[in-house]
């Protein structure tokens, strides 16, 4: 144990032991940080998604919303327009502003399709009869997402 | 001298009541396939319901006309049908051309596509829900009708 090389030895293998501690103590702090950012990640996006769709309706007189708080204060509301009663310029405005490609070709099949039954708030048949057109993936859960019956 | 016109009118008369028969098994089929595909939504899905109330009537005249005057009613009525079905080929086929833009095979070409490929698309089915010439049946039908009035007993002179 004397021998300069063994306490080299003993020194190399406290130091690995004491950064492998340390790693393993950071290992798990990084990983809630990444959590963290995670969560504000997803969270952003749907705070301005949200923002943005309040735009076009303010004022609307069918247009209802319910609001929240995001992560970073700022007011979120999502607002529903009625397929139902809305007419056609409140439903392209909200389909608009949820990212809906060719709103306005979308909503003259909305009001097509007229009128949608009260208490079904998935608005099944609009999405059955707008599936009929081939529409992209995800195309039909934006133009719901965007409408109330 | 009367036997080979007594056998052409039996014959006339076999072949009209065969062509009322399969205009009746039409409608009765049409309306059912309409009432499948739920096809009144809006004031224009209801025209071929109307369309085939009116050739039904035509029918019932064709079949039961005593006079000139109830076959060309019958004929009118005939020709209000065979207008409904045309329009009903435009809207099937102009409605198919105006969706094209939300079909993800052409949602990024379609206003750049040429015209009579855009229509071409839209009338043989490629594009769009409607099929284009599914209401060309009533058409048919009233085509049949109008053949069953020719040489009717009741288009003699008296």
């Amino acid at each position: 144990m004397n021998h300069p090389l063994q306490r080299l030895l003993v020194g190399v293998a406290a130091a690995a032991a004491l950064v492998a501690t340390a790693c393993s103590g950071s290992s798990s702090t990084p990983s809630a940080t990444v959590t963290k950012s995670e969560t504000q990640t997803r969270v952003s996006p749907t705070v301005i998604a949200s923002t943005s769709t309040t735009a076009p309706t303010i004022g609307s007189p069918t247009a209802t919303g319910s609001g929240t708080t995001g992560a970073t204060g700022i007011a979120a509301v999502r607002v529903k327009v009625s397929a139902n009663t809305a007419s056609a310029a409140e439903i392209q405005a909200a389909l608009q502003a949820n990212g809906v490609p060719n709103p306005a070709n979308w909503t003259r099949e909305v009001i097509e399709y007229r009128p949608y039954p009260a208490e079904d708030a998935n608005l099944t048949k609009l999405r059955q009869n707008l599936a009929k057109y081939n529409p992209g993936p995800g195309v039909v859960n934006d133009i719901v997402t965007a409408l109330k019956p | 001298m009367d036997a080979p016109i007594e056998g052409e009118r039996g014959a006339a008369s076999v072949l009209r009541r065969a062509l009322l028969a399969l205009s009746a098994i039409a409608l009765a089929g049409t309306t059912v396939e309409l009432v499948i595909g739920r096809h009144w939504d809006g004031l224009t899905q209801v025209i071929p319901f109307a369309a085939i109330t009116v050739a039904s009537i035509a029918l019932s005249m064709i079949a039961t006309a005593r006079s000139r005057t109830s076959l060309r009613i019958a004929q009118g009525l005939c020709a209000v049908v065979l207008i409904a079905s045309a329009l009903g080929v435009w809207k099937h086929v102009a409605g198919n051309e105006e969706s094209g833009s939300l079909d993800q095979r052409f949602a990024a070409t379609w206003e750049s596509t040429p015209a009579p490929r855009r229509w071409w698309l839209a009338v043989s089915g490629g594009v769009g829900p409607a099929p284009p010439l599914a209401p060309g049946v009533l058409a048919e039908t009233a085509l049949m009708l109008l053949a069953a009035t020719l040489r009717h007993p009741a288009s003699r002179p008296e």
